[in-house]
C-alpha cells in the first residue's frame, strides 16, 4: 500500500474525528459558562446527593463521560453569579419538547424510544418530566410511587377499571396484599411504539399472545374475531362482566349470531342458554376448535 | 412440588444473604471498597379473616396467615470495578412469589434471572367427576348404568320435553342429586410460574448483542362445558308453530391446564444517538401436555346414535348426546418464529424516521382426535365403519401455517418551527397457509349423528383458513399557534382485506381536531374530537353457505360504522396546595344503520375528577371520582318456520325469510359505574409517625331492557304476548350489580433512621348480583326453562366475600 493511498484512507476518518473534536470543544464547559457539579453542590447538596444515588450517577459508564447537573440544566455560570433561578434551565418547566430533547441527547439511542417522535405522548406534550423525577430514587425514576399511579394521573378511567369485576392482575402493587403483578408497561410503551395505543407488539393480538400463547395458533375451525382482534369481545383494562367481556353473554354472541331458534330467543333468566356459561354451555371452544367434529366450536 | 422446593430454596439462600449484608454490610460500609450497598427487608405477621368467596378475594394473590417476608432487596454497586448486583424478592414462599437477580458491569454487560409466580383463582364449585386436573374424567360405571336404565326417549316423552311422562326424569334426578350430595368441592384455579434469563452485552459503546430465554408453566384446571340440545316445536302447524321447547344435556368439566410456553429471543444492533439499527429473532414454543379431554357421560354406559336425524338442514336429530364418553380437543401446540428488523435515523428539520419490518410464521400440526368416541355412529347414516379411529381422517393434522408480514413506519419532522408533522403507516398481513380439508362428514348433534353437511351452513364439511391484511395511515399536524396554544389535526385511513370470511373488506376514514391550551402558569386544557366513517365492501348475503346468519344481520366488527369520539382534560393548580384534574370522554358508534339486525349503537360517556390537597407538610388529602355510562342497542328476532299473518295480503315468510317482524326483539343495555377514591396521609409526628389511609368504592349497575318493537302489530294479529313465537316475547332480566368496597390503613412509626415498624389493615367487601349465577345450582333439573335433567353443572361461580387482613410489620432499610 503506498503512502498516498494510506492518506486517502485516513482522510475521511480524520475529518470526522476532527469534527467530533471540534463539536466536543464547542460544548466544552469551560467555554460557555459551565461551572461543574461541585459548584452546584454548594447550594443544592440534597439534590446533588439524591442524584448521585440514582442511575444517572453512572452515566459516564454509558458513554456520557462529562454528565453532570449541567447536562440537563445547561450552563449554570450566570445562575451561580446572580442566584437568579430564571438564569438556569429547569427541564420540568421548559416545555415537554425541549425537556425531551435534553433527555434524548443521551436516551435517543435507546431502542425503546425509537418511536418517541410522532407518538401520541409527544404530540400531546407529555414530556419526560411529566412522568419521571430525575433526582428521585424510585424505580425507573418515576415521579410517583409506582408506574400505574403515573399513568392514572392522566388515564383516570383506567384506575376505575382496576376495581371492576374482572381485570388483569394489576390492582395495587403498593402493599403485600395487592394484586400488582402487571403494570401498564406490560402492554404499552409510553415512549412510543410500533402499534396503535402505544402497544409494544406487532398488534393488539400479538400483545395478548405474549401471555396467552395458546390463542395464537391457527386451528381447524376458526372464530374470526379471535384472530382479527381480541378487543372485539374483551376489555383488557377491566370489565363489569365476567372474563373481561365487553357485554354479557348471550347478548354478546347474539349481536353477531342468529341462525337457529335456540340462538335467537330472548331467553328467560332460567334458560340453559342464558345461565351459567350461556352460549358457552354448548360452544366452549369459542376461541377456535381443532377437532374434526368441531365446526360449530362444540368440541 | 418442584416449584415449592425452588421457592423454599431460593428464600433460604437469599434471605440470610440479605439479612447478613443488611446488618454487616451496612456496618462495614461498602464505601470502603469504593461502592455502595443498599436494600431493605420487610417482614410481618399477618392474620386474615375471609367470609364468603375467598377464591375471589384471592383471585390473583396469596394472603396467608402467620409470619411473612413481604419484601426484600439488596443492591451492591462497586464504583471501582463498575460491577453491580441487585436482588429483589417479593412474597417468598407464597403463591405470588417473585425473585429477581440482576447484575453486570455498568456500560459493559447486564444479566437478569427471575422467577415469578401468579395464582389465578377462578371460582369454587363442585364436580361430579373423578380425575380433576387430568385429561380423563370418570364417573362410576354403576352410576352410568343406573342413569342409562332410566333414560326417557323422545318417543316416550311425547311432544313436550318438560313432561315427565313415565316418571323416569324423577328417577334420574334423584340419582344425580345423590351424587352431588357426595361430590367433593373443587377450586378451579390456575398458576403461572415463569422463569427467565436475559443477557445484554455492549460489544462497543454503540454495538450491543442481547438474548433472552423464558419458560412459563401453567398448571391447574378451569371449568369448561360440553353440551347439546334438541328442540321440540310446539303449537298449531297452520302457523308453523308458536313455541320452541328444548331438552338440554351436558356437563361442566374440569379442563386440565398443563401448558408450557418457552420463548427465546436474540438480537444485535448498532445504537447511536442519531441512528440505530438492529435485528432480532424470537421463537415461541407453546406446548399443551394434554391433547384432549375425555369424560364419561354420566347418563350413558353404552354408545347409541341419535334418532330421526337426516343429512339436510331440516333433519335435526332426536335423542342426542348418547355417547358413553365424550371428547374435547384442547388447545394445540404451536411454534412461532419472528424476525424483526428495526431502524431509525435523525433527519433534517428535526426529523426522525423510524421503522420496523417483521416477518414471522406460526405452525401448528397437533394430531387430530377421531371424529367421535361414539362407536354407535359406525355405519350409522353412512358414518365410517371405524369412525373412532383417527387414521381414517382425510388428514392427520391441520398442517397449520400462517405467514405474518408486518411493518410500521413513522416519519416525524418540523418543516417550520411551530409545525410538527407525523406520518405513520402500518401494515399487518395474516396470510393463512393452513390446509383446507374436506371431511366426508362429522359427528353432529351431541356426537350422536353422522352428517355429511354442516348443520350451520348446509354446506360441505370443509374448514376455511381465514386470513386478512390490515393497513393504516395517519397524518398528524401539531401547529404551535402560540407558546400556550397548540392546534392538532389528524387524518387517517384504515383498510382491511379479508380472505375466507363473509366480508371482502372495510375502509375507514377519520379526521381529528384538537387543542392543547396552557391557560395559565399551572393549568392546561387538552381536548379533541374525532369523526370516522367505516364502509363495508362485499358483505355476503345471509342465509347462504357463505353466510349462514339471518339475512340483514351484520356483525358489528364488520359493519358500516359512524364514529364520534371526543375527549377533554383540564388540569390546574388553583393554589400551591391544590391540584385538580377534570376529564370527560365521549364515544358514539352507530353500526349498520341500513341493516335489520345486530348491534346498532354503542355509546360511552366517562367523566371524573382527581383532586389532591396539601394544606401543610403534615397532611395530604386526595379524592378521585369516575362516572361511566355505557349504552348499547341491539336488534334481533326469533327464528320462525314458514309464517303468514292472516290479516295481511302478503306471505311474510316470503318477505322476511324466517325472521318475521312479529318476532323482532330489541335489547338496550345500560351500564352505570361509579368509582370513588378518597384518602389521606397524615404525619402525626413529622418524619416519625405516619398514617396512610384510603377508601375505594366501585359500584356498577347493568340494566337490560328487552322489548318487542312490533308488539302492537303482533297483538293486533292475535298474539297477545306481543310476539308470535313464545321465544320472541321480551323477557325481563334483573339488574346485574357489582360492588366493591376497599378500606386500607397503614400506621408506620420510624423508630430509627433505618427501621420502621407499623401496622396495616385491609378491609374488602365484594358482592355480585348476576342472575346467570345467582339462580344457578349445580343441578338445575326442574328449575330451568328447558328440561335439564341430563345437564350437570359445577356451580363454578363467585358471589360475595368480606375480608379483613391485619399485619404487624417491620421494615429495615440500609
Amino acid at each position: 500500500m503506498n503512502e498516498t493511498a494510506t492518506l486517502k484512507r485516513l482522510f475521511l476518518p480524520a475529518v470526522l474525528a476532527g469534527c467530533l473534536l471540534l463539536a466536543y470543544a464547542g460544548i466544552s464547559p469551560a467555554d460557555v459558562g459551565y461551572v461543574g457539579s461541585d459548584k452546584c453542590k454548594e447550594c443544592h447538596e440534597d439534590l446533588v446527593g439524591s442524584f448521585r444515588a440514582n442511575i444517572h450517577a453512572k452515566a459516564a459508564y454509558y458513554g456520557a463521560k462529562n454528565a453532570g447537573c449541567e447536562s440537563c440544566h445547561g450552563p449554570a455560570g450566570a445562575h451561580v453569579e446572580s442566584g437568579d433561578t430564571a438564569k438556569i434551565s429547569n427541564p420540568a418547566k421548559i416545555g415537554a419538547e425541549a425537556a425531551a430533547a435534553a433527555c434524548r441527547a443521551c436516551h435517543g439511542k435507546d431502542k425503546g424510544q425509537m418511536f418517541w417522535k410522532g407518538s401520541v405522548h409527544d404530540s400531546r406534550e407529555v414530556g419526560c418530566a411529566t412522568c419521571h423525577k430525575i433526582h428521585g430514587n424510585k424505580a425507573k425514576l418515576l415521579a410517583k410511587a409506582d408506574e400505574k399511579e403515573v399513568c392514572f394521573a392522566c388515564h383516570a378511567e383506567v384506575r376505575a377499571s382496576m376495581l371492576k369485576r374482572s381485570k388483569h392482575p394489576m390492582r395495587d402493587s403498593s402493599s403485600p396484599t395487592g394484586e400488582g403483578k402487571m403494570g401498564c408497561s406490560a402492554c404499552h410503551n409510553p415512549h412510543g411504539a410500533r402499534s396503535e395505543k402505544l402497544i409494544s407488539a406487532k398488534s393488539f393480538n400479538d400483545k395478548c399472545y405474549e401471555c396467552h400463547a395458546e390463542k395464537r395458533a391457527p386451528v381447524l375451525w376458526e372464530h374470526s374475531p379471535v384472530k382479527e382482534d381480541c378487543l372485539t369481545c374483551h376489555a383488557p383494562h377491566g370489565s363489569s362482566y365476567d372474563k373481561m367481556l365487553v357485554a354479557k353473554v348471550p347478548r354478546l354472541c347474539q349481536s353477531c349470531h342468529m341462525q337457529g331458534r335456540h340462538q335467537s330467543g330472548t331467553l328467560a333468566t332460567n334458560s340453559a342458554f342464558a345461565f351459567n356459561r350461556s352460549c358457552l354451555n354448548c360452544h366452549p371452544m369459542v376461541h377456535g376448535s381443532n377437532n374434526p367434529s368441531g365446526p360449530v366450536l362444540q368440541r | 412440588m418442584i416449584h415449592k422446593r425452588f421457592g423454599y430454596t431460593a428464600a433460604a439462600l437469599l434471605l440470610p444473604l440479605i439479612f447478613f449484608t443488611g446488618t454487616v454490610g451496612a456496618e462495614t460500609d461498602a464505601k470502603a471498597a469504593g461502592g455502595t450497598a443498599s436494600g431493605l427487608v420487610d417482614v410481618g405477621v399477618q392474620q386474615k379473616n375471609v367470609n364468603g368467596g375467598s377464591e375471589k378475594f384471592e383471585e390473583y394473590r396469596d394472603v396467608k396467615n402467620g409470619f411473612l417476608v413481604n419484601d426484600a432487596a439488596i443492591r451492591f454497586d462497586q464504583d471501582a470495578t463498575r460491577y453491580f448486583i441487585d436482588v429483589k424478592i417479593k412474597n417468598p414462599v407464597q403463591e405470588n412469589e417473585f425473585y429477581s437477580l440482576t447484575g453486570g458491569k455498568h456500560g459493559s454487560y447486564k444479566y437478569n434471572i427471575f422467577y415469578d409466580s401468579i395464582p389465578h383463582n377462578f371460582s369454587n364449585g363442585v364436580l361430579l367427576f373423578n380425575g380433576a386436573g387430568t385429561n380423563r374424567l370418570f364417573i362410576a360405571d354403576n352410576v352410568q348404568n343406573s342413569l342409562q336404565s332410566v333414560e326417557q326417549t323422545r318417543g316416550e316423552r311425547g311432544g313436550n320435553p318438560l313432561v315427565d311422562t313415565t316418571g323416569e326424569d324423577a328417577q334420574a334426578q334423584a340419582i344425580v342429586r345423590g351424587l352431588y350430595a357426595e361430590a367433593d368441592p373443587i377450586t378451579f384455579r390456575l398458576k403461572r410460574e415463569k422463569a427467565g434469563f436475559s443477557f445484554a452485552y455492549n460489544v462497543t459503546g454503540d454495538i450491543k448483542v442481547f438474548a433472552k430465554v423464558t419458560n412459563e408453566k401453567r398448571t391447574g384446571a378451569r371449568v369448561i362445558t360440553a353440551g347439546t340440545y334438541e328442540r321440540f316445536a310446539q303449537g298449531p302447524s297452520g302457523l308453523g308453530h308458536t313455541s320452541d321447547l328444548f331438552m338440554v344435556s351436558g356437563a361442566d368439566l374440569a379442563e386440565p391446564i398443563d401448558f408450557r410456553t418457552t420463548t427465546l429471543s436474540a438480537g444485535a444492533g448498532v445504537y447511536k444517538k442519531s441512528w440505530l439499527a438492529d435485528l432480532e429473532y424470537s421463537f415461541t414454543k407453546f406446548k399443551n401436555n394434554n391433547l384432549a379431554l375425555i369424560w364419561d357421560n354420566p347418563f350413558r354406559i353404552t354408545d347409541a346414535p341419535a334418532t330421526g336425524a337426516t343429512d339436510n338442514i331440516v333433519g335435526n336429530g332426536f335423542n342426542r348426546g348418547r355417547f358413553a364418553n365424550g371428547q374435547l380437543s384442547l388447545v394445540p401446540d404451536s411454534d412461532a418464529h419472528d424476525f424483526t428488523l428495526s431502524a431509525a435515523t435523525d433527519l433534517p428539520m428535526h426529523g426522525r424516521f423510524s421503522a420496523t419490518l417483521g416477518y414471522g410464521w406460526i405452525t401448528q400440526d397437533d394430531p387430530f382426535v377421531p371424529y367421535t368416541r361414539n362407536s354407535a355412529l359406525a355405519g350409522d347414516d353412512g358414518g365410517p365403519a371405524n369412525i373412532t379411529d383417527p387414521s381414517i381422517l382425510p388428514k392427520s393434522n391441520l398442517d397449520g401455517k400462517v405467514k405474518n408480514l408486518t411493518g410500521s413506519f413513522v416519519l416525524a419532522f418540523k418543516p417550520v418551527t411551530p409545525l410538527k408533522v407525523a406520518l405513520k403507516y402500518r401494515y399487518y398481513d395474516y396470510d393463512n397457509k393452513s390446509d383446507e380439508i374436506l371431511f366426508p362428514g362429522y359427528a353432529a348433534f351431541g356426537e350422536s349423528n353422522w352428517r355429511t353437511v354442516r348443520n350451520d351452513k348446509n354446506a360441505p364439511v370443509m374448514n376455511e383458513p381465514l386470513g386478512f391484511t390490515r393497513r393504516n395511515v395517519e397524518l398528524g399536524l401539531d401547529y404551535h399557534v402560540a407558546k400556550s396554544l397548540t392546534l392538532l389535526l389528524e387524518a387517517g385511513w384504515e383498510g382491511w382485506d379479508r380472505e375466507k370470511l363473509r366480508i371482502d373488506g372495510t375502509d375507514e376514514y377519520s379526521i381529528r381536531g384538537g387543542v392543547t391550551y396552557k391557560l395559565f402558569k399551572t393549568g392546561s386544557l387538552k381536548a379533541s374530537y374525532k369523526y370516522a366513517k367505516r364502509n363495508v365492501d362485499g358483505y355476503k348475503p345471509g342465509e347462504t353457505a357463505a353466510n349462514p346468519e339471518a339475512t340483514g344481520l351484520v356483525n358489528y366488527d364488520w359493519a358500516d360504522r359512524k364514529r364520534n369520539v371526543a375527549d377533554a382534560k383540564f388540569q390546574f393548580d388553583p393554589t400551591q396546595a391544590i391540584t385538580v384534574a377534570l376529564f370527560a370522554q365521549y364515544l358514539n358508534d352507530k353500526f349498520a344503520e341500513d341493516s335489520r339486525f345486530g348491534l346498532k349503537k354503542s355509546e360511552n360517556v366517562d367523566g371524573g375528577f382527581e383532586v389532591a390537597y396539601n394544606p401543610s407538610d403534615r397532611l395530604t388529602l386526595f379524592a378521585n371520582y369516575v362516572k361511566e355510562y355505557r349504552k348499547s342497542e341491539m336488534r334481533n328476532g326469533a327464528k320462525d318456520d314458514a309464517f303468514d299473518i292472516g290479516s295481511t295480503a302478503d306471505n311474510e315468510a316470503v318477505l322476511f325469510g324466517n325472521f318475521n317482524p312479529l318476532n323482532y326483539w330489541n335489547t338496550n343495555v345500560t351500564e352505570k359505574a361509579d368509582t370513588v377514591g378518597v384518602g389521606a396521609t397524615v404525619q402525626i409526628m413529622p418524619a416519625k409517625l405516619t398514617l396512610n389511609t384510603s377508601y375505594n368504592l366501585s359500584y356498577s349497575k347493568i340494566d337490560f331492557n328487552t322489548f318487542n318493537p312490533n308488539r302492537d302489530l303482533a297483538i293486533a294479529n292475535g298474539f297477545t304476548d306481543g310476539a308470535k313465537l313464545a321465544n320472541a316475547v321480551a323477557q325481563p332480566w334483573p339488574t346485574v350489580v357489582n360492588r366493591l368496597h376497599e378500606i386500607k390503613a397503614n400506621l408506620a412509626y420510624k423508630c430509627l433512621a433505618n427501621l420502621t415498624v407499623g401496622v396495616s389493615y385491609l378491609f374488602e367487601w365484594y358482592k355480585l348480583d348476576d342472575f346467570a349465577w345467582d339462580n344457578l345450582n349445580a343441578y338445575m333439573a326442574g328449575l330451568s326453562a328447558e328440561n335439564s335433567t341430563r345437564f350437570v353443572f359445577a356451580d363454578a361461580t363467585y358471589k360475595q366475600y368480606e375480608a379483613h387482613v391485619g399485619q404487624l410489620y417491620m421494615v429495615y432499610k440500609f
